[in-house]
């Protein structure tokens, strides 16, 4: 495992593209938080709206926060998801690493094992950016209430590691970047949601369809805002509402599973 | 021992059949050329003994399967083209190399002079002109003193002194004793570097066997006259001439080995005909490839 990563570590640290993605998430994913102090600061009284209260103190801070990565992970470590592949596939050198020795199964193990140290690290920095600003927006508190977050660690980690396992998904079975990348955006953006919402629709009024793989892991670290939802009369016709923190996290699961599963089949079994 | 064992190998790509039930059979220490056409199938035999691509049917064994998967780890090879992360330079690319084949740090000075790029060992490999990539190529596949050396239409694309320098590099790397396969379309190099030979065409093999018991040491003699006719009649009836071609003012005859051009020149010259064009060179080896490839097609 040490010498897969210290392989891509080879390849990569010097990389712009992954470099600037990585830099960008570094910078953009503390900072955007901040916006909310802008945006809410008018219509703290509103009811309905959050307050600097309910975003910066413990534990609305691990819901806000993780609120951010989702559209940083989705934006900056998806797209390395997918050009850590594509790239190797574009330069021939998935080939070339292949012809000088690494079997497909260590291929395709660096890969893994890079996503995953991604995710650790990304979930790692959460969880010290959380507890930083908590600690210094939240008057008085204990070292319980710190950890009183709902699983938020665990499920930002399945995040990250949900649209990681979908960018490398992409890359082994697209192989070319711009279509890989074209694709994870519009899945993600347009595809899906248009797709729920027809069969929801058209099809069958079901909350079925708030178990779509992107959907899923959206709903491990949702806009905070969406809960409200869940307040709403169960037998309303609409399809915001959120899944419960057991089923995002047991879906999630399942998907990266079979994300990592197709990768995997398809290194192995085609031609490279 | 063989090297490698190639068994009724065969490839489709849909409806095209790449490879026709290829066998072949390389010993250690040969310096085995495939030769053939483009498009004949040799980069598909090597992609399929170098893992990258599946077989549709047959088989292949690398050192009498002891290594399993394991076995390109004693193969150094180039495909088709170089392939290296482009914005990294010479001896990181190397490294990465290095790293994959399991041995320990080292210096590439030494393999750098080799193909002598020392001087750009810091340079990003995409700053690279086609014969510094082709070249550090060469080295990439020397890491690890590995026992099989594969190299690909090495010399493709290259000019004039670039084609010099990476034929020099591979008769060295032929001399120093390892076993070397390289696939090629132009016969003069696989006649001056390989010591055995496999024709395939079509995905199909059509000749193999040592260098010199595939191609013939004929000669080709361009003879001319002032009396064309004449001469014709008079080499018609000279037993060791094979064949021979009308050309723009001369004749072009295919010669048994061993026979000179002083020779033609005194019998000539003993039935009166005067000669004022002779010129005795090996046979056109492209010519003789076409002659093999249409003769067994």
């Amino acid at each position: 495992m040490i010498k897969l990563l210290q392989l891509e570590w080879k390849k990569f640290k010097t990389n712009a593209v992954t470099s600037l993605l990585g830099l960008l998430f570094l910078a953009i994913f503390p900072s955007a938080i901040f916006i909310c102090k802008e945006m809410f600061k008018e219509t703290a009284k509103l009811p309905g709206i959050p307050t600097h209260k309910d975003i910066f103190e413990f534990p609305g801070i691990w819901n806000w926060l993780g609120y951010d990565g989702n559209w940083v992970i989705f934006f900056f470590l998806g797209f390395i998801g997918i050009y850590i592949v594509t790239s190797e596939v574009g330069n021939k050198t998935m080939r070339q690493n292949i012809i000088t020795g690494m079997t497909r199964h260590e291929f395709f193990m660096a890969k893994f094992y890079s996503i995953l140290a991604i995710s650790i690290f990304a979930t790692l920095f959460y969880t010290i950016i959380a507890i930083a600003i908590g600690a210094s927006h939240t008057a008085d508190y204990t070292m319980g209430q710190i950890w009183d977050n709902d699983l938020a660690v665990l499920k930002y980690f399945l995040m990250s590691m949900g649209y990681l396992s979908f960018g490398l998904f992409l890359g082994f079975t697209i192989r070319k970047s711009g279509l890989a990348i074209f694709s994870y955006l519009s899945y993600v953006l347009f595809v899906e949601p248009l797709a729920r919402m027809i069969i929801f629709f058209q099809i069958v009024q079901s909350n079925i369809v708030n178990f779509f793989p992107m959907n899923a892991i959206e709903d491990l670290m949702p806009n905070p805002m969406y809960r409200i939802a869940d307040k709403l009369p169960d037998d309303l016709p609409m399809t915001g509402k959120l899944l419960s923190d057991p089923q995002a996290i047991i879906s999630s699961s399942l998907y990266i599973l079979i994300f990592l599963a197709i990768s995997y089949s398809s290194i192995t079994k085609r031609d490279i | 021992m063989p090297i490698l064992e190639i068994n009724n190998l065969s490839k489709n790509y849909g409806n095209v059949r790449a490879l026709d039930n290829l066998n072949l059979r390389i010993e250690k220490g040969n310096v085995y050329g495939i030769l053939g056409p483009n498009g004949s199938g040799k980069t598909t035999t090597l992609g399929i003994i170098l893992g990258i691509l599946k077989q549709s049917n047959g088989s292949y064994q690398w050192f009498d399967g002891k290594l399993g998967e394991k076995s390109r780890m004693k193969i150094g090879a180039i495909l088709e083209t170089p392939n290296f992360y482009p914005y990294l330079n010479a001896e990181k690319n190397l490294d990465i190399i290095r790293h994959i084949k399991g041995v320990s740090e080292q210096s590439f000075d030494e393999l750098l002079d080799l193909v002598d790029l020392s001087k750009r060992k810091k340079s990003n490999f995409n700053t690279y002109s086609l014969g510094m990539k082709q070249r550090l190529a060469i080295a990439a596949t020397m890491i690890g003193d590995p026992e099989v050396v594969i190299f690909d239409e090495p010399t493709n694309g290259l000019d004039p002194q670039g084609i010099a320098e990476v034929r020099n590099i591979l008769g060295r790397v032929a001399d120093s004793g390892k076993t070397v396969i390289m696939a090629s379309h132009i016969l003069n190099e696989v006649e001056k570097i390989c010591s055995h030979v496999a024709i395939i065409k079509y995905g199909k093999l059509l000749a193999t066997g040592s260098v010199g018991s595939i191609l013939s040491n004929d000669l080709i003699m361009e003879i001319g006259s002032d009396e064309l006719d004449r001469l014709r009649e008079f080499l018609n009836s000279i037993p060791w001439i094979k064949k021979i071609d009308s050309k723009k003012g001369f004749l072009e005859c295919n010669i048994e080995a061993g026979h000179k051009a002083a020779e033609m020149n005194k019998i000539a010259f003993d039935q009166g005909i005067t000669l004022t064009h002779l010129v005795a060179r090996k046979k056109n080896l492209e010519q003789e490839f076409m002659e093999i490839t249409n003769k067994t097609n």
